[in-house]
């Protein structure tokens, strides 16, 4: 799910270390927060709307040509693997 | 390490030989130049220099100077941290995976400054994409602390920190998720300034956590630090969640000290916050907030204890967050429309490899626990129990500022440590201790 590939090396030493720190948030089980809602929203003004018009934004090609591999204004990348490549 | 003979150690001394015309900005920026050049080797503060844009940017200066206009901050050299959008320069976060990254747009904190008339000397070093407490885990160099060079800077935002410390610019911004500003600034003894959530716009700045994820300054006074979050804070209609309160003076209320009385705290109340002082702190620490302590009571501020029994709880709460956050504000770098792009013919193994090559150590693992505590099944036991937990730090909090005008603790547990001493166990780093 993080599409990070590991070599074997990486899995023996970061395995340890990741357990250690996921232990660590299991301190966060003993606590009581029962009926307590999370604070999902870090800001808390509202009525951050700006008005429902398109703008077009003018620098497009530019930000195109970061890409690795173009073709015109569009982005070329490796082919998905299907079943019908199995 | 030789110190730098000090040529405007103050934005307030540049701004006035700026306006008097006893410097020019280009004289300024110059002076600056070569001494940041002269301590560079020893500190490596900066990832990029931009000697050539810096001179542009001054001689610019110098002519709306000439023609009338007011500068708030005419000619002050200042260091940006890599993970602020910077145009048409180099913008790395830290990371390989950004290397020769060049944003079609300025930040807008980097705007409001360049706007203000400051000149950007450069880009400093950080750990990549802001996980770190040491710039030991930059993608590139690792940075010294100018007062001891075998000491780390602090992290995430060392090189801005030892960049101002080091007299190798005035002021400098940095970005704070859980510490990256303060804890630097303390390492580096400069004053360092975390703002809260939403006074200055993340536009432009390369996300971490986003709901914890602050712009603020480095400078060597607090007056300094004051000016340029006047010029940085303020609403921004490219941030939604940057808050409508418009700028203001910060430094209005700083009087000088002939102004002031001879108790000028009498009638404030503070109050340490007894969980930051015990255990685990280093006693030259504890010596330095007793000493402040003392200095505060002198100046006629009553101060108290407070005790915060969720604050032990914040540490690997925010790290749920922070992790859980950054998986997803990391899984951009795919090296499709921009960044490092992996050789591979099938495109998946590209994702993987690039990822596996561009991103360093420290980041994939916080990816993966992020990853983790998101899943389906563990969600609510690690990312909602932690914004639970969130709750109960904010409210115990804000209560004790019902009764309190300010609360005190240390920026860290301990001074700055020597490199290579946390680097193989990240527990521990994440502690501090």
């Amino acid at each position: 799910m993080a599409h990070i590939a590991v070599t074997d090396e990486e899995v023996a030493d970061w395995g340890p270390k990741i357990e250690n720190i996921v232990e660590w948030f299991g301190q966060l089980q003993e606590i009581d927060v029962e009926g307590v809602p999370p604070a999902l929203q870090a800001d808390v003004e509202q009525g951050a709307l700006r008005p429902d018009e398109a703008v077009r934004y003018a620098g497009e090609l530019r930000l195109v040509e970061q890409a690795a591999d173009t073709d015109g204004a569009y982005v070329r990348v490796p082919k998905i693997a299907t079943g019908a490549d199995a | 390490m030789a110190r730098l003979t000090v040529r405007c150690s103050t934005l307030h001394a540049a701004r006035q030989q700026i306006a008097t015309r006893a410097r020019s900005a280009t004289e300024l920026t110059q002076a600056y130049l070569r001494g940041l050049r002269s301590v560079e080797p020893a500190v490596q503060s900066f990832i990029m220099v931009d000697e050539e844009g810096a001179l542009e940017q001054a001689a610019e200066v110098d002519r709306r100077v000439a023609a009338g206009e007011h500068l708030p901050l005419a000619g002050v050299p200042v260091a940006i941290k890599d993970n602020l959008c910077t145009k048409d320069l180099q913008t790395t976060a830290g990371s390989k995976q950004l290397r020769g990254y060049m944003p079609p747009y300025d930040a807008t904190a980097v705007a409001r400054l360049r706007a203000a008339g400051a000149v950007l000397v450069g880009k400093t070093n950080m750990d990549e994409f802001g996980m770190g407490s040491s710039c030991e885990n930059s993608g590139f160099q690792p940075t010294f602390n100018p007062w001891d060079t075998e000491r780390v800077p602090g992290g995430s935002s060392g090189g801005s920190a030892s960049a101002v410390a080091a007299n190798q610019c005035i002021v400098a911004l940095g970005s704070d998720t859980g510490g990256s500003i303060r804890q630097p600034a303390s390492f580096c003894g400069v004053v360092g300034l975390k703002p809260t959530y939403g006074r200055v716009s993340r536009y432009g700045l390369v996300a971490y956590a986003s709901s914890l994820d602050c712009v603020g300054p480095f400078a060597h006074t607090v007056a300094d630090a004051a000016a340029v979050l006047s010029v940085i804070a303020g609403p921004d209609t490219s941030d939604a969640t940057s808050s409508h309160r418009p700028s203001e003076d910060f430094a209005a209320g700083l009087l000088p000290l002939d102004q002031l009385g001879s108790k000028p705290l009498a009638g404030r109340r503070l109050a340490v916050i007894q969980e930051t002082t015990g255990e685990g702190v280093d006693p030259g620490v504890a010596d330095a907030l007793a000493n402040a302590v003392s200095h505060l009571q002198s100046l006629g501020a009553e101060v108290d204890q407070v005790s915060l029994p969720s604050f032990a709880a914040g540490l690997p709460a925010y790290y749920v967050i922070a992790v859980s956050e950054a998986s997803s504000n990391l899984s951009r770098y795919d090296g499709v429309r921009y960044g490092h792009r992996a050789e591979a013919d099938e495109l998946r193994s590209m994702y993987g490899k690039t990822r596996h090559e561009g991103l360093g150590s420290e980041v994939a693992r916080r990816i993966l626990m992020g990853t983790y505590a998101l899943s389906a099944g563990y969600y609510d036991a690690y990312y909602k129990r932690a914004q639970q937990v969130r709750t109960l730090v904010q409210r115990e909090m804000g209560a004790a500022l019902q009764q309190y005008d300010a609360l005190l603790c240390p920026a860290a547990p301990t001074p700055a440590y020597r490199l290579g001493e946390k680097t193989s166990d990240p527990l521990a780093m994440y502690k501090g201790a």
